[in-house]
């Protein structure tokens, strides 16, 4: 479904990935894991078109996305969970979904807000008003209504207590259920080994280790090497 | 002296919801596209030119109004997706080039095309005559001015508030490339908000015009007067521009009950206070709305 070929991407004139290759099956759970400044977001920029790789080629259901911008990437079918959520935080959590939403799709706003409880109570407050593990979930249900085949998520569990990556383990495995896509980049092995099929590790803009998540839990080698585990 | 404070309160008021739609389309351009349109003093006195000749032309105030806005506001569209959006990605200090350059030439091209000589007009016979308040008289224009801005001032302010494509853009102006992400063109919309921008100053500009002297360089003054506007209030938020036209408007025209000389220079005192104290302005940060 998604594939990437050789992906070159530079920020100015740093090179900051070095020929990143990897794919992602239709209905596959993926992660890409690697330290701070690997090139983890950078990969998902690049799929986004946010930063365009200046050499190589992203394949999405078998189009390629080069030299297309962001909204005509996301209208094919990728939706993207940044890094630090970008939540809009002078609109309504229901504002937040409202301009989101895309009509042709299951996950209409009723039911992610039944998806996401603590959300449907908080429908009319601000989201500048909501936690970080409530920002967390908006991020993930405005894309959701977006209506997206893929989803990408960077560090959905970064900077969230235990107990709330536990909900956002909780919520992966059940978009995982419901047959949802998903590349997701982290630093929390527990959690990607938790919820994932396959996993790309990535080192300084290279994708140094890719197995599945049997081969990956006993690899200790592989674990010390990349995460520092 | 009743009489004249109120009269001059009013004047104020005039002044001050002319800025608040000058100020309200810079706060609408800078929150969106992050530059400082040098050129909106321009765009200002093009619009009054503009009104000019079509109210000439036609006969009728309110199709030149109208006319000179959709014709401003597509010179700005054309002025945004032709000419700003390829410097984006550059330095800043292209943009402010290329935005001054721009206003020298416009500036000229008003000169050239309508000649220096200052020109007066009237307010349309509908709207022309005095209402009696009791202790006082006022235009009736005048009050037309106030009542029409405020208006449009709160159908802006409903449209950014409670429609969906308002609160894109308030979405946008916090994260464009996430509202990107969701598979909204925002180009677009940017470049649409820039020409309601200039076309809100082309309204602002008109509305004057028949308590003015129309000359081709009117823009100028107007554009100053606004920077001191979103300095008091906060750029790029619609509260800071409503009150800080006002204020504005009311300062200066009460100043000149006891200083006409000093009625220009006062506005300058509270811009300096509040670059020294609360240089945000009493907005500034709060959001779009």
């Amino acid at each position: 479904m998604l594939e990437l070929h050789g992906v070159h991407t530079y920020y100015g004139k740093s090179h900051i990935l070095h020929g990143i290759d990897l794919q992602v099956a239709e209905g596959e759970v993926v992660t890409l894991l690697g330290r701070n400044g690997a090139g983890k977001t950078t990969t998902l920029r690049s799929i986004m078109g946010l930063t365009p790789p200046r050499r190589g080629e992203v394949r999405f259901c078998g189009k390629a996305l080069t030299g297309m911008r962001p909204y005509e990437i996301s209208r094919l079918g990728l939706g993207y969970v940044p890094e630090n959520r970008l939540i809009f935080t002078e609109l309504t959590v229901l504002e937040n979904l409202t301009i989101a939403w895309r009509p042709g799709h299951p996950w209409t706003i009723e039911r992610v807000l039944d998806t996401f409880p603590g959300l449907a109570a908080r429908r009319t407050h601000r989201g500048r008003a909501l936690s970080g593990g409530e920002q967390q979930m908006l991020a993930i249900a405005r894309t959701l209504v977006n209506g997206p085949r893929l989803i990408l998520l960077d560090e959905p569990s970064e900077g969230l207590a235990p107990l709330i990556v536990q909900a956002i383990k909780a919520l992966l495995l059940e978009l995982k259920r419901e047959g949802v896509t998903l590349l997701v980049a982290e630093q929390n092995l527990e959690l990607c080994l938790a919820v994932a099929d396959r996993h790309y590790i990535i080192d300084q803009g290279v994708i140094r280790y890719q197995g599945t998540t049997q081969d990956l839990r006993r690899n200790r080698q592989v674990q010390e090497a990349f995460l520092g585990v | 002296m009743l009489e004249l404070l109120v009269s001059q309160a009013l004047n104020g008021l005039v002044t001050g919801m002319s800025l608040v739609l000058v100020a309200v389309g810079l706060s609408i351009i800078f929150g969106m596209l992050r530059i400082i349109n040098f050129a909106h003093g321009v765009f200002y006195a093009l619009g009054v030119y503009l009104a000019y000749s079509l109210t000439q032309a036609t006969g009728s105030f309110f199709l030149g109004l109208v006319g000179s806005a959709l014709l401003t506001g597509l010179l700005g569209i054309v002025v945004e997706a032709g000419l700003l959006r390829p410097l984006y990605s550059e330095d800043p200090h292209y943009h402010l080039l290329l935005l001054f350059g721009l206003a020298l030439i416009f500036e000229e091209g008003i000169a050239i095309v309508w000649g220096l000589e200052g020109r007066t007009t009237h307010p349309p016979a509908l709207l022309q005559g005095t209402v009696d308040l009791g202790f006082t008289k006022v235009a009736l224009y005048r009050l037309f001015l106030i009542a029409f801005t405020a208006v449009l001032v709160l159908l802006i302010w409903l449209f950014l508030r409670t429609t969906k494509y308002g609160a894109i853009l308030r979405a946008g102006v916090e994260w464009p490339e996430m509202v990107e992400c969701l598979g909204i063109n925002i180009r677009r919309l940017f470049t649409a908000g820039y020409g309601v921008g200039v076309a809100l100053a082309a309204v602002a500009g008109t509305l004057m015009t028949p308590l003015v002297t129309i000359e081709p360089l009117m823009g100028n003054s107007i554009l100053v007067e606004s920077f001191v506007v979103v300095v008091l209030g906060g750029l790029g938020n619609f509260r800071g521009a409503l009150f800080g036209g006002l204020f504005v408007g009311l300062v200066m025209n009460l100043t000149a009950i006891v200083s006409p000389e000093f009625s220009n220079t006062v506005i300058f005192v509270f811009m300096a206070a509040f670059l020294l104290l609360k240089p945000e302005g009493l907005f500034g940060g709060k959001g779009v709305v």
